[in-house]
């Protein structure tokens, strides 16, 4: 079966030649659960937004549901639409993906987009806020509430919509311990139910509990490493030297 | 933890109504324009370190020489005038290793906002009654004058700006300004407000990104300017809420006031 992502030799830098990343070959199948480790600064952000399709590679290329992902291919209403749908990110700063006047308007978002009914959508506000525990903050505005607030509801507003693919960038950062316990568990139960993870962090201690294997950016935002989580955990020698401990 | 519903479990099936409906991109090109003019010119020193004659001049002089410029702009009313004030830009630009393209393409959206937009309104009679141009749409003569001027001087001032910033590092710019005799608070005034406007408009750039990624079907006009007004309030209240922590920064430095 064809991987769900597939990226062959992506480079891609940001503006006035800012490297984001260099040469990366990467493949994510339907259901996996998989990360992409590095230190800060070493394009893990930037492979994610190649894989939401929001930038695109100025060398190599990202496929993705077996399409290759470019502007070209986002002009076309029914695979941006089809896209859009299959694949949420959760920004590694939620304050920027959060633009509601209120925490329910900003989880009916997506589901609006969908056409879905006026009572599916409450359903669907309902749950979510029942699940992440942030009833309360129902009527309040994104804007005003704490980081963990807002990452629950931004992650929220991203399920909403039901995607198949989730790409979580340092997902647990700015989280309480028990925020932290409660989302990783609330993560592994969504990958359970089949979702496909993939999760960019530095933060060591939560990829057992989010990912079966992983693939290392090193600093200088190349792809170094990939293999089984334990075998790339095992190694700390290279972990030091990936500025990863 | 609470058990996942059905809706989340279940297989990712839910229709959407098709759309053939194009994407209204301009908005997201000015935007875009607007944050790379930051990123990129400003900040990245990509063309001010090139080998070209704007280069190789220093900082003072190519200020004195951009504030003659607009004055001499300002006072110019003839639109050929204009038009060849333009045309020395994008030569000096080109003698500069300024791409063309760069300085015309990407740097357009931003001329033709903020110099379109305002002149719009001198093009009709009831601003500028006059000789009739397009009786249909109320355009007269003396009101396309008007706003073709208007428009000119903007995009000249603009390219002139484009120039000074595109050719001098940041650093260089405040050292120059600092040699010219303005204030040292001034120009730490002008390094900060630089240095958090880039802050601010890479946050502005971030949620263009995160809204994209959350944006299944395209949006209409109206839902795309509840949008911006939205992101206006937002950046306002993020400046705002920046400000006071700088100086509450400053303050814990020693700061005094």
């Amino acid at each position: 079966m064809a991987p769900l992502f597939e990226i062959q030799e992506a480079s891609f830098s940001y503006e006035g030649g800012i490297p984001g990343i260099t040469g990366a070959s990467l493949a994510v199948n339907a259901g996996e659960r998989v990360a992409i480790l590095g230190a800060n600064g070493s394009g893990k952000s930037t492979l994610l937004k190649m894989m939401a399709g929001l930038v695109f590679p100025q060398q190599g290329r990202v496929c993705a549901f077996g399409r290759e992902l470019s502007e070209k291919a986002f002009q076309d209403p029914s695979f941006r639409a089809l896209f859009r749908k299959q694949v949420g990110m959760l920004f590694q700063n939620v304050e920027v993906q959060l633009f509601s006047s209120a925490v329910s308007e900003e989880i009916a978002f997506g589901p609006r987009q969908l056409g879905l009914k006026r009572e599916e959508i409450e359903l669907r506000i309902n749950d979510l806020l029942g699940m992440l525990r942030i009833e309360p903050l129902r009527e309040r505005s994104p804007s005003r509430l704490s980081l963990g607030e807002k990452r629950k509801v931004a992650i929220a507003s991203v399920l909403a919509v039901n995607p198949d693919v989730l790409l979580l960038d340092e997902p647990t950062s700015g989280l309480d311990p028990r925020s932290r316990r409660e989302f990783l568990e609330f993560l592994q139960a969504l990958h359970r139910a089949g979702k496909t993870l993939v999760t960019a962090t530095h933060d060591l201690d939560i990829v057992p509990d989010l990912a079966d294997r992983a693939y290392v950016l090193s600093e200088e935002r190349k792809l170094v490493a990939s293999g089984d989580i334990g075998e790339i955990l095992g190694d700390t020698s290279r972990l030091r030297a990936w500025n990863l401990m | 933890m609470t058990p996942l519903p059905d809706w989340l479990t279940s297989e990712s099936s839910t229709p959407f109504p098709p759309s053939r409906r194009k994407r209204g991109r301009w908005l997201e090109k000015t935007q875009r324009a607007a944050a790379e003019f930051f990123h990129a010119d400003l900040f990245s020193e990509e063309f001010a370190r090139k080998k070209g004659l704007l280069q190789k001049l220093g900082a003072r002089s190519k200020i004195v020489a951009a504030a003659s410029l607009f004055v001499l702009t300002s006072f110019l009313r003839g639109p050929l005038a204009l038009a060849f004030v333009l045309a020395g830009i994008l030569f000096l630009a080109m003698l500069s290793r300024i791409p063309l393209k760069d300085l015309t393409l990407r740097k357009g959206p931003i001329v033709l906002w903020t110099g379109l937009l305002p002149a719009l309104p001198a093009m009709f009679s009831f601003v500028s009654p006059g000789e009739s141009l397009v009786a249909s749409l109320g355009i007269t003569r003396p009101g396309f004058a008007t706003a073709l001027l208007l428009f000119l001087r903007v995009a000249a001032s603009a390219g002139i700006g484009f120039l000074l910033i595109l050719t001098t590092s940041w650093q260089d710019l405040l050292s120059g300004l600092r040699g010219l005799g303005l204030s040292r608070d001034i120009v730490e005034m002008l390094g900060m407000m630089g240095r958090y406007l880039a802050l601010l408009v890479a946050g502005l750039e971030d949620r263009l990104w995160a809204k994209q990624s959350r944006t299944i079907l395209p949006e209409k006009a109206r839902e795309a300017r509840g949008w911006i007004a939205a992101e206006i309030g937002m950046l306002w209240h993020h400046a705002a809420a920046l400000g006071e922590d700088v100086f509450l920064a400053m303050k814990a430095r020693g700061y005094s006031y």
